[in-house]
C-alpha cells in the first residue's frame, strides 16, 4: 500500500469515529441494551404465534392441507409475485434506458437525461413510490407492483449501465467500423458482452424485492407486509 | 482494371500529438497491403482512422466503399462475443452482408446461412461453432474474428496485427482463404504487421512509418 492511499484510508477511518461519536452523544445508553433484548425477545417474538401457519376462518379453505390457506403463505406468494412481476417488468424497461445512459454507446446529450431520469427513479425508497401508488390505485398488490418497478428501473438501470461501460472497447469498435447500427451494436454486442453481470444483476434485484416487499405491505401496497400490519 | 477504393489526401493521424503526417495514399481492389514499422509509431491509429473511429488531425478519408458493411476491422483484441458462440460470432457479419437492414432482434434470415456455413468451412471452425467463444484458443479466435470477416465480405479489411498469435498452418488457412476472397470479391486487405518476414511473404504493398511520415516501399 502506498503513503498516500494509507494516509487517505487512516484520515476517513479518524473522520468515521469522530461522526460516530458524535452521533451517539451519550454512550450510557449502551447500558442495559442486552436485557432490555432478551425482555424483547421473551414478551414479543417467543412464543412464535402459530396460527400465522393455520388455514383462515374466511373464505372457506377449499386446499387439502391448511397451510395454504393461511395469512403467512398468502402473504409471502403474494410477495413472491410481486416481486416476481415488478423485476420482470423493471429488468426490461431498465434495459433500453440504460443502453441510453451508457456513454461508450450513446453521446452525451442522450447519456445525461437518461441517467436524470433512473437517477430520480432511484431517489425515492420504494415504501415512498408506494406511498404515491396506493394513493392512486388504493391498497393492494397493484400499488405494490407500481411501486417497486420504479424503484428497479432506477437501481438496475444504474447497474446495468455500469456493466455495459465495463465491456471492453474492442467489440465496440469492430462493430462500428462495420457499419452496424446503434440497435444493433447494443442488442448483438453490448448485451451479450455484459450478460454476465446483467444476469447477476437481475438475480440480486429479485431477491432485494422479495425483501422489500414486506416493507412496501406495511403501507397497503400487497404482500406480506400488508398481513404483519392488519 | 483496379478499382479505388479509398483514398487518404494529407492526412495526419494521432490523439493530442500527430504520430504520422501528410499521408497521400490510395488503395485500390485486390492490394493486400502491410503497415510495418516499430510499436507506438502509429500503426494502430492509422488503422483506426481508416476504419473512421478516430478523426484525423488535419486531411481526410475518402471511403468508396458502403457504410454499412463495406469495411470490415478486426481489432487487435479481435472484437469476439467471448459469452457467444462462433456461428453467433459469425453471423454478425453475415448480418452486414446483407444490404437491408434487419432488426436485431429477428434471428438470421434463412437465405444468409449458407454464407455462414462457408465462412466457418474456410476457417475450418465447423466443429466448433456452437462452441463459446471464450473456451477456444487465442489462434481459434483469430480464425473465428477473420471468419466474420468473411461473412461479411467487405470491400475493404483493416486488419490490426491479426497474423500474430497463429502458427503457420494456420497461417497458410487464413491467408489463402483471404487472397482467394479478395481476388474474387475484387476486396483489399490493409493489416498492421510486426513479423516483417511474414508480411513480405503475403502482401504486395509494404507501407512503412518512418520517424513520423508513411512512406510507401518498391517491392516489385
Amino acid at each position: 500500500m502506498n503513503t498516500r492511499v494509507f494516509v487517505t484510508a487512516s484520515i476517513s477511518l479518524l473522520l468515521a469515529l469522530i461522526t460516530f461519536n458524535d452521533l451517539v452523544g451519550d454512550w450510557g445508553r449502551l447500558e442495559g441494551g442486552w436485557s432490555n433484548l432478551v425482555i424483547f425477545f421473551d414478551e414479543s417474538l417467543w412464543p412464535p404465534n402459530w396460527s400465522v401457519l393455520e388455514a383462515q376462518s374466511y373464505p372457506v379453505c377449499e386446499e387439502r392441507v391448511g397451510l395454504f390457506c393461511s395469512v403467512a403463505w398468502i402473504g409471502m406468494v403474494e410477495t413472491i409475485k410481486i416481486a416476481f412481476v415488478s423485476t420482470a417488468f423493471g429488468f426490461i424497461i431498465a434495459l433500453p434506458l440504460a443502453a441510453f445512459a451508457a456513454n461508450n454507446l450513446s453521446p452525451k446529450w442522450v447519456s445525461f437525461p437518461a441517467r436524470v431520469i433512473l437517477s430520480a427513479m432511484r431517489s425515492l425508497p420504494s415504501i415512498i413510490w408506494a406511498i404515491l401508488f396506493v394513493i392512486i390505485f388504493d391498497i393492494g398488490t397493484l400499488a405494490g407492483i407500481f411501486a417497486m418497478t420504479f424503484y428497479t428501473v432506477g437501481y438496475l438501470g444504474k447497474l446495468q449501465f455500469e456493466s455495459i461501460e465495463g465491456i471492453t472497447n474492442a467489440p465496440l469498435e469492430a462493430s462500428r467500423a462495420m457499419g452496424m447500427t446503434r440497435a444493433e451494436i447494443t442488442y448483438l454486442v453490448a448485451i451479450p458482452e455484459s450478460a454476465n453481470n446483467l444476469l447477476s444483476h437481475l438475480m440480486f434485484m429479485f431477491e432485494y424485492n422479495v425483501r422489500h416487499g414486506t416493507v412496501i405491505g406495511l403501507v397497503g401496497a400487497g404482500g406480506i407486509g400488508l398481513y404483519l400490519n392488519t | 482494371m483496379a478499382k479505388l477504393l479509398a483514398k487518404l489526401v494529407d492526412v495526419s493521424v494521432g490523439y493530442e500529438t500527430t504520430l504520422i503526417d501528410e499521408i497521400n495514399l490510395e488503395i485500390y481492389s485486390g492490394d493486400v497491403i502491410a503497415v510495418l514499422g516499430p510499436s507506438g509509431i502509429g500503426k494502430t491509429t492509422l488503422l483506426r482512422t481508416l476504419a473512421g473511429l478516430v478523426r484525423p488531425i488535419s486531411g481526410f478519408v475518402e471511403l468508396k466503399v458502403k457504410r454499412r458493411g463495406g469495411l470490415g476491422y478486426i481489432p487487435q483484441r479481435l472484437g469476439l462475443i467471448g459469452n457467444m458462440s462462433v456461428r453467433s460470432n459469425v453471423e454478425m457479419g453475415a448480418r452486414m452482408h446483407a444490404s437491408k437492414w434487419l432488426p436485431p432482434i429477428f434471428p438470421l434470415p434463412k437465405k444468409l446461412r449458407p454464407i455462414v456455413d462457408k465462412a466457418l468451412r474456410n476457417f475450418d471452425l465447423t466443429d466448433f461453432s456452437n462452441q463459446p467463444v471464450r473456451t477456444l484458443s487465442g489462434g481459434q479466435q483469430r480464425r473465428v474474428a477473420t471468419a466474420r470477416t468473411d461473412a461479411q465480405q467487405p470491400k475493404l479489411v483493416l486488419a490490426d496485427e491479426f497474423l500474430g498469435e497463429l502458427d503457420d498452418d494456420n497461417v497458410e488457412i487464413v491467408m489463402r482463404t483471404v487472397k482467394a476472397t479478395i481476388k474474387e470479391k475484387k476486396s483489399a486487405l490493409v493489416m498492421v504487421e510486426h513479423h516483417e518476414e511474414l508480411a513480405y511473404q503475403v502482401a504486395n504493398r509494404i507501407w512503412r512509418i518512418v520517424g513520423g511520415k508513411l512512406i510507401e516501399e518498391d517491392i516489385q
